[in-house]
């Protein structure tokens, strides 16, 4: 942590010397020089256009210095030569005017340093003046440079923020597409099983339909053999029926020859009649012959009734397959349309098969792409690992920046400006007000509200006792206690003479300004003391105001 | 043949005859009077005749007279015979014979009949005589002609 305050070795000179009043020079010159190189650094490592002028002030200003003080050197020299005796007391008062003010720009007071003098040779005055100008001008762009640094702190902060909340986005996104990756899994091997499932039952449908298409080809075919038969028996049943013309035709042939012979056995008998005594044994003859007629009449009857039978019968059978063949064309006609139902099933079954292997295929092909999403997954997973890691550095290079940016604040501070950006200056007019002030305690609790960078302030004796208290924090130590009575407010710590700054104070005689440090409510604090004194110079009291850095480089940078 | 024997038979007698059914009705003819029987012969209609002569057919080579038996002795038309037969009777005339032809639906048989019942009646139907139970009407041929 740089300290603007450090102590340098206090020499009195004697005679002008180089050394004291160069030591303080070259000391402030290095600090600005760390200042500017500092800046180039982070320039060029942040990218921000750092303007390089500050350094060519900076420059400007040694060799205004070294000028200054060489002037001097040959001034004093000469003046040392020449009117050294005469002259000698009004040198020795110069001197030691140009002293005081080079003692007030070594402690970094610049508004003090080239404040006018008596005896101060107005050359001098001028060219201290101008390094003082020169200084306060540097440390007003380290100042603003530093704004701006904050302000890509801030940057880095917020990008910082988004990239970690992306991040955890992203690590959400990855949990939740992961999850829907296996939910996706599971519902697809459980269509896939699903889609076996009815591949099986395709199968089984298309074996039954196998088996069942045999059945009716099989039937088809008795069909047709019945047909073949029936079709046989109506051939039969027409030849029977024309052999039965041909019988009767022959019946009806022995039925006339039967009749003729009965008609001869009648002229038979009558011949025999008519032939007397001999004609008897015609007679016999004769009737022999007419009852042989009759019988084959009698036959011819019978054969005819037997064969009518017989036709009855035939015809019977004829429409008896004919109504048989009518049935068996039904019959065929079911089958067939069964056929065709058996055909669409095993149609059907097959489309269901080749749908089932469909979506096997693609189960697999989805395998196939979940894999690829989950490799995918797996980089994307690996990509947030090391933009963790990234975040995580960055966090250290984002703290770095912010200690980076208090430190040159801090230096930019160790110079008293007259500005309202210089907080020595600040501090030196409250406590100069604040002093002459009848009601102190009001006083600082309206200059906490008037410079609201502010946390505390107080005004202590010379012995560190703090005679008055302004707190930002006050209301959150009146906090009632959780036990339900109002519990008192632990007093504040009056007693400020062990801290670091009182000590400072005491010690030095002039404005501190401490390192920065962490308060109680974990905010980086530094603290700026100025002390107030009698007319006999003793130590009066001293007021000291707690800067909350982060409030004062926002704020304070941007007036 | 010989000149032929008287038809009439002393009553008492039994004599043949040829049974023949006409419709429903059975006639019976002396067989002395019976040349031939035949199947029907084709008769040609005369105009003009009378309702019994059927027409005329040809017998031997000559014409032959046919009277409807039915008509004649007044029987019913039957159903139409299977095998009709036209009887040649011989019938005496004054100076001879003649042939007639008597168409009938079948001739049946030839019987020897008792003329005890013959019932004395005019005209060409000489009485009627039982054959089993079944009564015939015996015909004189002789009483047919000159008509």
């Amino acid at each position: 942590m740089i300290e603007p305050n450090r102590r340098f070795p206090d020499r009195t000179a004697t005679e002008p010397r180089l050394l004291p009043a160069t030591s303080g020079a070259v000391a402030l010159l290095a600090g600005a020089a760390a200042a500017g190189v500092l800046l180039l650094a982070l320039g060029i490592g942040l990218g921000s256009g750092v303007p390089v002028w500050p350094l060519a002030v900076f420059l400007l200003v040694a060799a205004v210095a070294l000028a200054i003080l060489a002037g001097r050197k040959g001034l004093l020299a000469r003046g040392a030569g020449s009117a050294a005796g005469a002259a000698r007391e009004p040198v020795a008062a110069e001197q030691a005017a140009a002293r005081a003010a080079l003692r007030e720009l070594r402690s970094g007071d610049l508004v003090t340093a080239a404040e006018a003098r008596p005896h101060l040779v107005p050359r001098v005055r001028s060219a201290i003046a101008t390094a003082a100008e020169g200084l306060a001008s540097l440390a007003e762009q380290l100042r603003e440079v530093n704004g701006e640094m904050a302000s890509s702190a801030d940057g880095v902060v917020r990008m910082t923020a988004e990239l970690a909340s992306s991040s955890s986005e992203l690590s959400a996104s990855v949990a939740e597409i992961t999850a829907a990756m296996e939910e996706l899994a599971r519902t697809a091997s459980g269509i896939s099983e699903r889609a076996i499932a009815q591949a099986e039952l395709a199968a089984r449908v298309e074996r039954r339909g196998a088996v069942g298409e045999e059945a009716l080809v099989e039937a088809v075919g008795g069909v047709g053999e019945v047909e073949a038969r029936i079709a046989a028996i109506a051939e039969r049943t027409d030849a029977l029926g024309a052999r039965s013309k041909e019988i009767y035709r022959v019946l009806d042939l022995i039925a006339e020859i039967a009749q003729e012979t009965h008609v001869l056995s009648l002229n038979a008998a009558i011949e025999a009649a008519a032939a007397g005594p001999e004609g008897r044994r015609i007679a016999v003859v004769a009737e022999e012959v007419r009852r042989l007629a009759s019988r084959s009449r009698d036959s011819v009857a019978s054969v005819r009734a037997l064969l009518d039978e017989f036709s009855a019968s035939i015809r019977g059978t004829v429409v008896a397959t004919e109504e048989g063949a009518k049935e068996t064309r039904r019959v065929l006609g079911s089958a067939e349309q069964a056929a065709a139902a058996v055909a669409e099933l095993r149609a059907v079954g097959a489309e269901t098969s080749a749908r089932a292997r469909r979506i096997s295929a693609a189960t697999r092909e989805q395998d196939g792409a979940s894999d690829e999403v989950v490799a995918t997954l797996r980089d994307v997973g690996y990509v947030v690992e090391r933009t963790s890691a990234a975040l995580s550095g960055l966090d250290t290079t984002q703290r770095r920046l912010e200690r980076l940016v208090l430190g040159v604040e801090l230096l930019a501070q160790g110079l008293r400006r007259d500005s309202p950006t210089s907080l020595v200056h600040l501090a030196e007019g409250w406590g100069a007000r604040i002093v002459g002030e009848t009601e102190v305690q009001r006083a600082l609790d309206d200059l906490l509200v008037e410079a609201p960078y502010l946390d505390d302030a107080y005004m202590a004796d010379a012995k560190g006792y703090a005679l008055f208290l302004g707190s930002r924090r006050r209301p959150v130590d009146a906090q009632p206690a959780a036990g339900g009575g109002a519990k008192a407010s632990p007093e504040p710590d009056r007693d400020l003479s062990a801290r670091p700054w009182f000590r400072a104070v005491v010690a030095r005689g002039r404005t501190v300004l401490t390192a920065p440090y962490v308060s109680v409510n974990g905010r980086t604090c530094f603290t700026v003391a100025v002390p107030a004194f009698g007319p006999n110079g003793e130590l009066r009291s001293v007021f000291g105001v707690d800067v909350d850095v982060h409030n004062w480089t926002r704020i304070g940078a941007a007036s | 043949m010989d000149a032929p024997k008287a038809n009439e038979t002393p009553a008492g007698e039994r004599s043949g005859h040829l049974l023949v059914r006409v419709g429903e009705q059975i006639c019976a003819v002396p067989v002395g009077a019976v040349r031939r029987v035949v199947r029907a012969l084709t008769v040609h209609p005369l105009p003009g005749a009378r309702a019994e002569l059927a027409g005329l057919a040809e017998f031997a080579g000559e014409p032959l007279p046919v009277l409807d038996l039915g008509r004649l002795i007044g029987a019913p038309i039957g159903p139409h015979p299977l095998f009709p037969v036209t009887v040649v009777v011989w019938s005496r005339t004054a100076d001879g014979r003649e042939a007639i032809g008597l168409a009938a639906d079948e001739a049946l048989e030839v019987v020897d009949l008792s003329a005890a019942s013959w019932l004395p009646t005019a005209g060409f139907l000489v009485g009627e005589a039982l054959v089993g139970d079944q009564v015939v009407r015996v015909l004189d041929p002789d009483q047919l002609g000159a008509g």
